[in-house]
C-alpha cells in the first residue's frame, strides 16, 4: 500500500517535470520568434504566428503543472525557468550585453528556484487541494 | 508610449495566468472549466505579445532588459494576485526563494541599464 503511493508519487513528480521541461522547450521557441518579430519587420507577421503557436502550445502544458502544484511555486519554476534560458540563448545567440550585475541575478533566480522547489510545505491548500510532487527541479 | 506597452502587457500577463489556474482546478483535461481557462488565457496571453513585440522594437539596443522589463511585472502581479485569489499555502524558506527570484530579475534590469 505504502509501496504503491510512493511509486504514484514518483510518477507524478516525474510527469511534473516532463510537463515543465516541454513547456520550457515551446516557451524559448516562442521567445526567439518574437525577438526576431520585433528584429524584422518584413518578417513581423509569420514570426508572430510560428511564435504565439508555440506559446499556445506550451500553455497546455503550463495547466498541467498549475494542476499538480501549488500555483505559486509552479509559477516561480516556469518563470524562473524561461528566464534563464532566453538570457543565456539572447547572450548566446544576439550577443546581448551581460553585465556582471546579471551574472549575480541569474544565480540568484538559480538559488530561489532551488529553495521554492523544496518540497517542505505549509499545510494543503484546501480550496485548489494541491500538493508539491517529490521529484521537481 | 513604452510605459503603457508595458503596464498593458503586464495587465493581460496577470489575467492569463489567473485564467489558466482557473481552467486547471477542475477535473484536468476534459472540463468545461479547462477550456474557459485555456481559451480565454490564450486570447488574451497571444494578444499581448503585439505590445511585447512593441516593447522590443522600442528598445533595440538590449534585449535582454527588454525581456526583464517585461517578465518581471507580469511575474509579480501574477504571484500576489494568485497567492489571494488561491490562497496558497507555501513553506518560508519557499516564499524566500520566490522573493529571491523576483530579487534576481529586478538585479537584472539595474544590470542592463548600467551596461548600456
Amino acid at each position: 500500500m505504502k509501496d504503491t503511493r510512493a511509486l504514484n508519487n514518483k510518477r507524478r513528480g516525474l510527469l511534473t517535470a516532463a510537463l515543465l521541461m516541454g513547456y520550457y522547450v515551446l516557451g524559448l521557441g516562442a521567445n526567439l520568434c518574437f525577438k526576431e518579430g520585433g528584429s524584422h519587420a518584413s518578417r513581423w507577421l509569420f514570426y508572430f504566428i510560428v511564435g504565439n503557436a508555440m506559446g499556445i502550445a506550451s500553455t497546455a502544458l503550463l495547466m498541467g503543472v498549475y494542476a499538480r502544484m501549488q500555483v505559486n511555486l509552479a509559477m516561480v519554476l516556469a518563470t524562473s525557468g524561461i528566464f534563464a534560458l532566453v538570457q543565456f540563448s539572447f547572450w548566446l545567440i544576439y550577443h546581448s550585453p551581460l553585465t556582471w550585475l546579471q551574472g549575480v541575478s541569474i544565480l540568484l533566480v538559480g538559488i530561489g528556484t532551488t529553495l521554492a522547489a523544496r518540497t517542505e510545505t505549509a499545510p494543503a491548500d484546501m480550496e485548489t487541494a494541491v500538493t508539491v510532487p517529490e521529484v521537481v527541479s | 508610449m513604452l510605459l503603457i506597452y508595458l503596464a498593458l502587457f503586464w495587465a493581460m500577463q496577470i489575467f492569463a495566468n489567473v485564467a489558466f489556474k482557473y481552467g486547471s482546478t477542475g477535473n484536468a483535461g476534459r472540463s468545461t472549466r479547462w477550456l474557459i481557462g485555456f481559451i480565454s488565457g490564450n486570447v488574451v496571453g497571444a494578444s499581448s505579445i503585439y505590445l511585447l513585440m512593441k516593447v522590443y522594437a522600442a528598445m533595440p539596443g538590449n534585449s535582454n532588459l527588454a525581456a526583464v522589463l517585461a517578465g518581471s511585472g507580469g511575474f509579480i502581479g501574477s504571484q500576489l494576485l494568485l497567492s489571494w485569489l488561491f490562497r496558497s499555502r507555501l513553506a518560508n524558506v519557499q516564499w524566500i526563494g520566490i522573493t529571491l527570484v523576483a530579487v534576481g530579475t529586478a538585479l537584472a534590469t539595474l544590470g542592463s541599464a548600467g551596461g548600456k
